[in-house]
């Protein structure tokens, strides 16, 4: 296994790698929060979820 | 069969198999779509870490490039999403246009930000890696330009469907730009061909005309593979949030309208 901390460059592959870990945590969180935040408000807004999540 | 299922085929006298429309009804793709996401995430998750973890702590240096080469497990995915991404955004405005597919606007829409994205962290991981390779951050080669004006095709597209107050002509206009630019792909893929530029040539081929080490393949076929998983994940959750606000918007105004 190779250490990180030996790379040649290590300041340009680090960066590389932080702008894409961080893209994909943006939009991953981003779309659950989205996601999350619609069916909450859809659920509010709707009276046939409200009527079946009573009477479930 | 359901009812809009028998209502589509007696509207085109097509079987519903045949017709895409099926796929229009929203609560039917919600279902679908709900049920498919684990299928996208999780081999995004497990193939991602294994392609990029096998490039960083496994496979060999390059002989030229040093260790810089280990950019190559996010450049490239990103480089090929950018495009592949761009031909699905085309694909939606097509559908968009010729059949007007009710989710193929919202697809579009959709594709559109995350694209950008993809292409611009394609732009900056080779410059990252160009710096240390080539000694410059950026040259105008026929590769680069290219690729900067895919990136500005996606944010044309994104500001042309919000530019309009009616937005089915929003839609129309970026469907349209989304089809024009589609000219800039086999530009993007032959540039390397067609001019003499600083980016290298293409190191895989599709016919096993590949120039690269199998221990470099690997992890380098894995990432991509996990990337594409991620991006479709991400494309049908902001597609579910999107059918799901639209149908937000439709109650709330059904609402305010009985209320007055």
């Amino acid at each position: 296994m190779i250490n990180p901390l030996q790379y040649d460059h290590l300041p340009f592959i680090a960066a590389a790698y932080a702008l894409f870990f961080g893209a994909v945590l943006v939009f991953s969180f981003g779309t659950r929060a989205r996601l999350a935040s619609v069916t909450r408000r859809l659920r509010a807004a709707d009276p046939r979820a409200r009527q079946k999540e009573a009477q479930s | 069969m359901d009812a809009s299922t028998a209502i589509a085929e007696q509207q085109t006298g097509q079987p519903a198999r045949r017709n895409l429309h099926r796929f229009a009804n929203p609560g039917r793709f919600l279902r679908i779509a709900a049920r498919v996401q684990p299928y996208l995430t999780i081999p995004a998750i497990v193939l991602t870490a294994i392609g990029i973890g096998w490039g960083l702590f496994f496979s060999p240096a390059d002989y030229q490039q040093g260790d810089a080469v280990r950019i190559m497990y996010i450049h490239v995915p990103m480089a090929w999403l950018a495009t592949a991404g761009y031909a699905g955004l085309a694909v939606a405005s097509l559908l968009s246009l010729v059949w007007r597919h009710p989710l193929a606007d919202m697809a579009a829409a959709e594709i559109g930000p995350v694209g950008a994205t993809v292409t611009a962290l394609c732009l900056a991981t080779g410059s990252l890696w160009g710096k240390p390779m080539w000694g410059t951050w950026w040259v105008w080669d026929a590769r680069l330009t290219s690729v900067l004006v895919l990136f500005f095709l996606y944010c044309g597209h994104i500001m042309l469907i919000r530019a309009f107050d009616d937005q089915e002509r929003g839609y129309r206009a970026g469907a349209i730009l989304a089809l024009i630019g589609v000219v800039n792909l086999p530009i993007i893929h032959f540039s390397v061909q067609w001019w003499n530029t600083l980016h290298q040539g293409n190191s895989i081929g599709l016919t096993g005309s590949n120039t690269m080490s199998s221990r470099m393949l690997w992890p380098l076929f894995l990432s991509a593979l996990g990337c594409t998983f991620g991006f479709s994940a991400i494309v049908v959750g902001r597609l579910r949030a999107a059918v799901m606000e639209r149908r937000l918007r439709g109650l709330l105004l059904a609402q305010a309208e009985r209320a007055a």
